[in-house]
């Protein structure tokens, strides 16, 4: 032993043959048969599940604006029919509230006297209207008469 | 090991422990062999290993593992504690290679560039470890993997002077002398500047030394 400390010679900073050797049986990968077949199918395996499952993550990963945009084309045709809908319905009930006022105004000219014939004298004056008259208009005619 | 078990797709350092400089690293490097028809056709074939694999072809990166796993498995293991932490970074390495295997250039090493991640898992195992053992007991039921280096008394003694190194000390030493990486290798993939390697190994050297020239002695 020590007449190979004597004999070996080695630069001063360099790797120690021995360490090496030591450190390289240290570190040594295991030898059994069929380890790194082992090791391979094992690794192929923790891929295989890694890349499966990542697959069921990955397909649903969509982002908001991409769902928002495949409903661009529809949104816009339901807001042009939603929009003239609501221009045809503001028309029709305008159409409605004309026709409604001007009927009133028709029947509330046939219904409040808004002229007085003269009376006969000695008869009580009465205001003519057209038509049934309902107690409200009985009521407004009794009011409105001259006494 | 067996001749099947030899398959590297890398010399190894065996050159520089036999041919060294002052710093222990071959005028020509570890690597800087003349690159071969062999070679050129190697690095062709792992390009278009690498190239399937990135189109999804699950045979093709399996020849990715089969052709790297040792390699990576000694990068691991002179980082990792042990055995059972060497094994579980080369998985996690070769996981998350294949997971950025989109974003890897096939024209680059495939074997640098894993070794780089092998490492990275490796660290964050140890510093996992680490955590774990600060916060439990230690555990009472032995490894069933035996380490070679307790089977006699100077390699029980070598673990003891490892022991004294800090990790990344042992990591750099190992790398270097036993795997034969250089130092600019070595930095990229701890994480460290060049000139750092350089110091750890050297320090890391040094103290080895001085354990076991009092061991020898003893002998």
């Amino acid at each position: 032993m020590s007449k190979r400390r004597i004999t070996h010679r080695r630069p001063a900073d360099g790797p120690d043959p021995e360490v090496v050797e030591l450190l390289r049986d240290a570190h040594r990968p295991p030898d059994t048969p069929g380890y790194w077949d082992g090791l391979e199918s094992r690794i192929m395996a923790r891929v295989r599940s890694a890349r499966d499952g990542a697959g069921r993550a990955m397909a649903p990963a969509v982002e908001w604006w991409q769902v928002m945009g495949g409903w661009i084309g529809a949104g816009t045709w339901a807001a042009a029919v939603a929009a003239l809908l609501a221009v045809a319905a503001l028309l029709q009930s305008r159409a409605a509230e004309r026709r409604v006022a001007f009927t009133a105004v028709l029947e509330a000219t046939s219904v409040v006297p808004t002229t007085l014939e003269a009376p006969a004298p000695g008869t009580p004056a009465t205001a003519v209207a057209p038509g049934a008259g309902s107690a409200r208009e009985a009521v407004l005619r009794h009011v409105l008469a001259p006494r | 090991m067996s001749a099947a078990l030899r398959f590297e797709p890398l010399p190894r350092a065996d050159v520089v422990v036999q041919q060294p400089t002052s710093d222990g690293e071959s005028p020509r490097g570890p690597r800087a062999v003349t690159e071969s028809a062999d070679d050129r056709e190697r690095r062709a074939e792992e390009r278009r290993l690498v190239r399937a694999a990135q189109e999804g072809d699950d045979a093709a990166f399996a020849s990715l593992v089969r052709a790297h796993q040792r390699r990576a498995y000694a990068v691991a293991r002179a980082i990792a504690a042990n055995h059972e932490d060497a094994e579980d970074a080369v998985q996690e390495g070769f996981l998350h290679a294949y997971r950025a295997l989109d974003r890897f250039r096939p024209e680059q090493p495939f074997g640098a560039w894993l070794h780089r991640i092998v490492a990275n898992a490796a660290l964050d195992l140890t510093r996992r470890r680490k955590v774990r053992a600060a916060e439990e007991l230690p555990e009472s039921v032995a490894s069933p993997f035996r380490d070679p280096a307790e089977t006699s008394d100077l390699r029980r003694r070598l673990t003891g002077a490892l022991e004294l190194l800090g990790d990344r000390q042992r990591a750099v030493i190992v790398l270097h002398d036993v795997e034969g990486f250089k130092h600019a290798e070595i930095g990229v993939m701890l994480g460290i500047p060049e000139g750092t390697a350089r110091s750890d190994l050297h320090h890391a050297r040094a103290l080895l030394r001085r354990a076991l020239g009092a061991v020898r002695s003893d002998l």
